[in-house]
C-alpha cells in the first residue's frame, strides 16, 4: 500500500508538472520498463478524466439552463408583442365592423311596424320601418326594440291657451346600452350609440341595461313649422340639414351623455352641402336658439375624410359652362379666363369711384365650388366694405359650374382670386385705367384679374376664444384700461419678475402686487405711485390690482382647424368601399345620391345639423306691421335654402331682425284664437319696409298639416 | 458571436459562457438525433457528450480546431449516437478518414472516462468532493483537512486513498461487466 501511495503521488506530480527534469525522465523511463506502473498510470489518467467529467457536466448543465432561460425570455417577449398586435388588430377589425352594417348580418334584426302617427294615416299603404342593429348575440325571440307612439304635452304656438296637440310624436325606441347599437329612424336618421354612452346625472354612473330613447325628426318644412322651430344661431341665419330632438330616459330619469363619448348622427340628405355642423338648441322666449357644438369639431376632423381639393391640384377642375374641353389643362385655363371675364363684365367699378377711392384697388376673394357646382362660401376682403359687397354680389352671379372631380368623386373645390383695378386721378375724375389691356369689356371701366395671384387654398376654420393674458394682467396692475402694452413691455415685465422687482402675493385669496422701489426710480419709468397704494418702510409699493371687470379682454386666441368634411353614400361605408361601388357601373350609388351628413353630438335634447349662411347679398332689417295678427306666430321660410327664421312680436310689430335682401320667401302665419286655428301664407321677396297683410283662414289641424305638407313639395 | 470569440472564452476559462453560446447549435444537433430515431433526452445526452469531448480536446495542447464548432460537434455527435446504437459496422470503420478516426477515438476514449465517472458517482458525495479538491483544485492535504473538517492532514490523506481505492474497485467491476 505504501508503494502504491507513493506511485500515485508520483503520477500526480508528473501530471501537474511538479517534477524536475531528471525526475521526469526517470518517470518516463519507468513507464516504459515497469508494466505494472504503466497500467497504474493509465488507470489513474482515466480516473482523473472521469472525475473531470463531473465538473464539466455541472458547467454544461448551468450553460444549458442559462440558454433555455434566455430562449424563454425571448419567446415570451415575442409572444407578448404578437398578442398585443393581435389584440390591436382585433379592436380595429371590431371597430370597423361596427361601421359596416353589412358585416353583421346575423344579428341584424329588421322589425317592421305600423306607424300610428296621424300624419301617416292618409297614406294607408305606407309602412314605416326601422332597422336596429345591435352587437348582442341575443336570439331573435328576445326582441328588445319596440316602437310606441306617445304624445307630448308641449303646446303649439307661443300665445295660445288651447290644448291642441299638433306636435310631432316622437319615436320611442327601447335599446340596451350594454351593447353598441345602430338605430335607423323613420325618416332616415341613423344614430350610432356606443356602449356606456349614457350616464345618470344624479349618480354620475354609466347606465347599463335597457333605456328609452325618444327621437323626433324634423326634416320636413311642415314638421319644422308646426314645432315652431327656426334656424337662427345668435342672430345669424342658418341653413338646416335636419333637426332632431333626442331624449334618453331610464325609469323616468333623464340621462345625459358621458363626456368624450358622443353619439354619431347621420342626417340623410339628397343635396349635400358643405360646412354642415352640429348645433344644440335652447328655447328662450318661445324661439329656439342654436349654438355650435364646438367641442366636437376636433373629433370630426379625425373622423371624416377630406373631400375638398384645391383648384390647382384637382384632377378634373370644375368648369365654367362652355369650357367642357377634353384636356384638363385647357379646361382650367378656359375656366380661369371665363371667371375673369365674367367679373370684368359685371363688376361695377363705379362703386369704388363713388366712394372717392383712387389708385390701385385690390379685393381678395375666396369661394368654393361645391359638389353640385354651386358657388358657395363666398368671402371677400377689400379696403372698403362697399367694395367687398360689390364683389360678393358679382360672385353670387356666377353661373352653376360643372363640379370638380377627384378619383371619380365630385369634390368641393376652393378657389381664390384677387380682383384688381385702378382708379386714376381725383375722386371727381371718373376715368379709370385698365390694369390689364387685353380685357374685352366694352365698359370703359374694366376690371382685370391678376392671374399670377390665383392660388387656391384649402379653407381653414378660424375659431376665436377669448382669453385674458399678460396684457390684461399688466393693465390691472397699472390701474389703466388703456395702458399701452407691447411685446417689449411684456418682456421687460417678465424680466422685472425674474429680478423679483415685481412679485405677486396671494393674501387670503386677495391678489396683491409688490412693486419694489427701483421700478419707480428708473429712467423713463412707466410705473407711477398711485393714490391708493400702500408703501412699505423700504419704499416698496403694495398694490391691489384692478378688478378684471374694469379691464376689457383684448386677447383672443385664434385656432385654425381644417374645415370638416363628410362621408357620403347610401350606407356608411369606408372610403375604399365607396370608391369600389362608384366603379361598378350598375351601382345605384352616386355622390349626388342620398348621402348623409355624419356628425357627432355630445349633447342630447335639441340637435340641429346646420351651416351658417355666408356670402349672401346685402342684409336688411325686416319688420312686419300686421293689424289683424292677434298674436299669431309668423315664420319666414326661405325658398332657396332650408332655413326658417322666427319673429319676435312686440306691440303689433313682427321683427325678423336682419335678413338677406331680395330673397324669395314664404311667410307662414299660424294663429290660434278661441280654440280655433287660422292660417295664411304669403309669397314675397325680402325688402325694406314690407307692406303686407294676412288673410287668415280657419283650418282644422288636419287641414293645417295638409297645407303645410304642400309647402314641403312646393319648396 | 463568432467561433473565434467562443475560443477566446474557452481560453479565458469562461467555460460555462462558452457552453451557453454553443447551446445555440443544439436545435440542429437535436434534429440530427431525432432524424436517426432518438428522442429528445437522447439528443440532450449526445450533445452533452459532444461538448465534453470538445472541451477535453481543447484542453490538450496539440489539438487544433480545423473546422467550425458546428461541423465538429456535428461529427462528434454523429459518432456518439452511432456508438450508443452500436450500429457502426467494421466496413464503415475502415472507410473513415484520418480526421474522422481521430474523432472516433476521442469518442471511444471518452467512454472509458464515462465509466470512471459513474464509479465516482457511486462512492458518495464526500469522497467525490475530497477527490475533486485534490485532483482538480490541486489543494494540499492541509487545506483539504481545513475545508472538509478533518482532524488532520494525515486523516485527509488516508481518506483520499480509501476513496480512490473504492472508486477503482467499482470501476474495475464495471469494466468487467462491460467487456463481458
Amino acid at each position: 500500500m505504501e508503494t502504491y501511495n507513493q506511485h500515485i503521488e508520483l503520477i500526480h506530480s508528473y501530471l501537474n508538472n511538479l517534477l524536475s527534469k531528471e525526475e521526469q525522465l526517470n518517470f518516463e523511463n519507468k513507464l516504459k520498463t515497469n508494466v505494472e506502473f504503466n497500467t497504474l498510470y493509465k488507470e489513474h489518467i482515466v480516473f482523473v478524466n472521469g472525475l473531470e467529467r463531473i465538473k464539466i457536466k455541472e458547467d454544461i448543465f448551468k450553460a444549458k439552463r442559462a440558454y433555455t432561460t434566455q430562449k424563454w425570455i425571448k419567446i415570451s417577449g415575442i409572444s407578448i408583442i404578437v398578442i398585443g398586435a393581435l389584440v390591436m388588430l382585433y379592436t380595429i377589425v371590431f371597430n370597423t365592423s361596427e361601421i359596416e352594417p353589412a358585416s353583421n348580418n346575423d344579428s341584424l334584426n329588421t322589425i317592421l311596424l305600423d306607424s300610428v302617427s296621424t300624419k301617416k294615416a292618409e297614406h294607408d299603404t305606407t309602412v314605416d320601418y326601422s332597422e336596429v342593429k345591435t352587437d348582442s348575440t341575443k336570439t331573435d325571440s328576445e326582441v328588445e326594440i319596440s316602437y310606441t307612439t306617445t304624445t307630448t304635452n308641449k303646446k303649439f304656438g307661443s300665445i295660445s291657451e288651447t290644448q291642441v296637440n299638433i306636435q310631432k310624436k316622437p319615436q320611442n325606441i327601447k335599446i340596451d346600452v350594454t351593447n353598441d347599437t345602430i338605430i335607423k329612424c323613420k325618416e332616415g336618421t341613423i344614430l350610432k350609440i356606443k356602449k356606456g354612452t349614457f350616464i345618470n346625472p344624479n349618480t354620475q354612473q354609466i347606465v347599463t341595461g335597457k333605456i328609452n330613447l325618444n327621437v323626433t325628426e324634423y326634416y320636413k318644412l311642415s314638421d319644422i313649422l308646426l314645432a315652431n322651430l327656426s334656424t337662427v344661431s345668435n342672430g345669424k341665419q342658418l341653413e338646416t340639414g335636419g333637426m332632431l330632438y333626442i331624449e334618453a330616459k331610464q325609469n323616468g330619469t333623464a340621462l345625459e351623455l358621458k363626456d368624450g363619448t358622443p353619439i354619431e348622427i347621420q342626417f340623410p340628405t339628397t343635396n349635400k352641402k358643405p360646412e354642415m355642423q352640429l348645433f344644440s338648441g335652447q328655447w328662450s322666449n318661445d324661439n329656439i336658439n342654436w349654438t355650435l357644438q364646438s367641442d366636437v369639431i376636433d373629433g370630426l376632423i379625425v373622423q371624416e375624410e377630406t373631400v375638398e381639393v384645391p383648384f390647382a391640384i384637382v384632377e378634373q377642375v370644375p368648369t365654367f359652362p362652355g369650357c367642357e374641353a377634353e384636356d384638363n389643362e385647357t379646361r382650367k385655363k378656359c375656366t380661369e379666363n371665363a371667371i375673369s371675364k365674367f367679373i370684368s363684365r359685371n363688376f361695377n367699378t363705379e362703386t369704388g369711384i363713388s366712394l372717392g377711392l383712387s389708385g390701385k384697388q385690390r379685393i381678395n376673394c375666396i369661394f368654393k365650388i361645391d359638389q353640385g357646382g354651386n358657388v358657395v362660401f363666398i368671402q371677400t376682403r377689400a379696403a372698403h366694405p362697399r367694395l367687398s359687397e360689390e364683389a360678393d354680389r358679382v360672385l353670387n352671379l356666377l353661373p352653376q359650374f360643372n363640379p370638380g372631380v377627384q378619383r371619380g368623386r365630385t369634390v368641393i373645390v376652393p378657389y381664390s382670386l384677387p380682383i384688381v383695378f385702378t382708379i386714376e386721378g381725383e375722386s371727381t375724375n371718373t376715368n379709370t385705367r385698365f390694369s390689364n389691356l387685353d380685357s374685352i369689356s366694352t365698359n370703359p371701366i374694366a376690371v382685370s384679374i391678376d392671374p399670377l395671384n390665383i392660388k387656391p387654398i384649402i379653407e381653414m376654420d378660424t375659431i376665436y376664444t377669448e382669453r385674458r393674458g399678460m396684457v390684461e394682467l399688466i393693465r390691472e396692475v397699472m390701474h389703466d384700461k388703456d395702458f399701452p402694452v407691447d411685446s417689449l413691455f411684456i418682456m421687460e415685465w417678465e424680466n422685472y419678475k425674474k429680478q423679483r422687482l415685481i412679485r405677486e402675493l396671494d393674501v387670503m385669496n386677495n391678489k396683491r402686487f409688490v412693486l419694489r422701489k427701483p421700478l419707480f426710480e428708473m429712467q423713463g419709468t412707466k410705473f407711477k405711485i398711485l393714490e391708493d397704494d400702500s408703501i412699505t418702510r423700504g419704499g416698496h409699493v403694495v398694490r391691489i390690482p384692478w378688478d378684471d371687470k374694469k379691464i376689457p379682454t383684448t386677447t383672443s386666441i385664434i385656432r385654425v382647424v381644417p374645415k370638416q368634411t363628410f362621408s357620403a353614400g347610401r350606407v356608411a361605408v369606408t372610403a375604399n368601399q365607396f370608391d369600389e361601388l362608384l366603379e361598378e357601373s350598375n351601382s345605384d350609388i352616386s355622390s349626388r345620391d342620398v348621402s348623409y351628413y355624419v356628425l357627432k353630438t355630445s349633447n342630447l335634447g335639441w340637435i340641429n345639423c346646420d351651416r351658417f349662411i355666408n356670402g349672401r347679398t346685402k342684409r336688411i332689417k325686416y319688420k312686419l306691421k300686421i293689424k289683424n295678427a292677434d298674436g299669431a306666430s309668423i315664420s319666414m321660410v326661405f325658398k332657396s335654402m332650408n332655413s326658417v327664421l322666427p319673429s319676435w312680436y312686440t306691440n303689433g310689430v313682427y321683427d325678423f331682425q336682419t335678413v338677406g335682401a331680395g330673397e324669395p320667401i314664404v311667410l307662414v302665419a299660424i294663429k290660434r284664437k278661441n280654440g280655433k286655428l287660422y292660417y295664411d301664407t304669403i309669397d314675397t321677396t325680402t325688402k325694406v319696409n314690407p307692406q303686407l297683410d294676412f288673410d287668415f283662414k280657419e283650418v282644422s289641424i288636419g287641414d293645417l298639416k295638409q297645407v303645410l305638407e304642400k309647402l314641403n313639395s312646393s319648396l | 458571436m463568432s467561433d473565434q470569440d467562443i475560443l477566446v472564452l474557452f481560453k479565458n476559462g469562461q467555460r460555462d459562457k462558452a457552453f451557453k453560446k454553443l447551446y445555440r447549435l443544439y436545435p440542429r444537433i437535436e434534429k440530427l438525433v431525432l432524424s436517426k430515431g432518438g428522442n429528445k433526452a437522447d439528443a440532450n445526452d449526445v450533445f452533452q457528450e459532444a461538448l465534453i469531448i470538445l472541451n477535453r480536446n481543447l484542453e490538450t495542447s496539440n489539438f487544433k480546431l480545423t473546422s467550425s464548432f458546428y461541423t465538429y460537434l456535428y461529427s462528434v455527435s454523429r459518432f456518439v449516437w452511432s456508438d450508443i446504437q452500436k450500429n457502426l459496422s467494421k466496413q464503415q470503420l475502415q472507410q473513415l478518414n484520418a480526421q474522422e478516426v481521430e474523432v472516433f477515438q476521442a469518442v471511444i476514449e471518452e467512454k472509458k472516462y464515462q465509466l470512471a465517472e459513474h464509479a465516482f458517482l457511486e462512492i458518495g458525495k464526500r469522497c467525490q468532493q475530497l477527490l475533486q479538491l485534490f485532483y482538480h483544485k490541486a489543494m494540499s492535504f492541509h487545506d483539504i483537512a481545513n475545508v472538509m473538517q478533518f482532524k488532520s492532514s494525515k486523516i485527509a490523506k488516508n481518506q483520499k486513498y480509501k476513496c480512490l481505492q473504492k472508486a477503482k474497485d467499482i470501476y474495475k467491476t464495471k469494466l468487467k461487466s462491460v467487456q463481458s
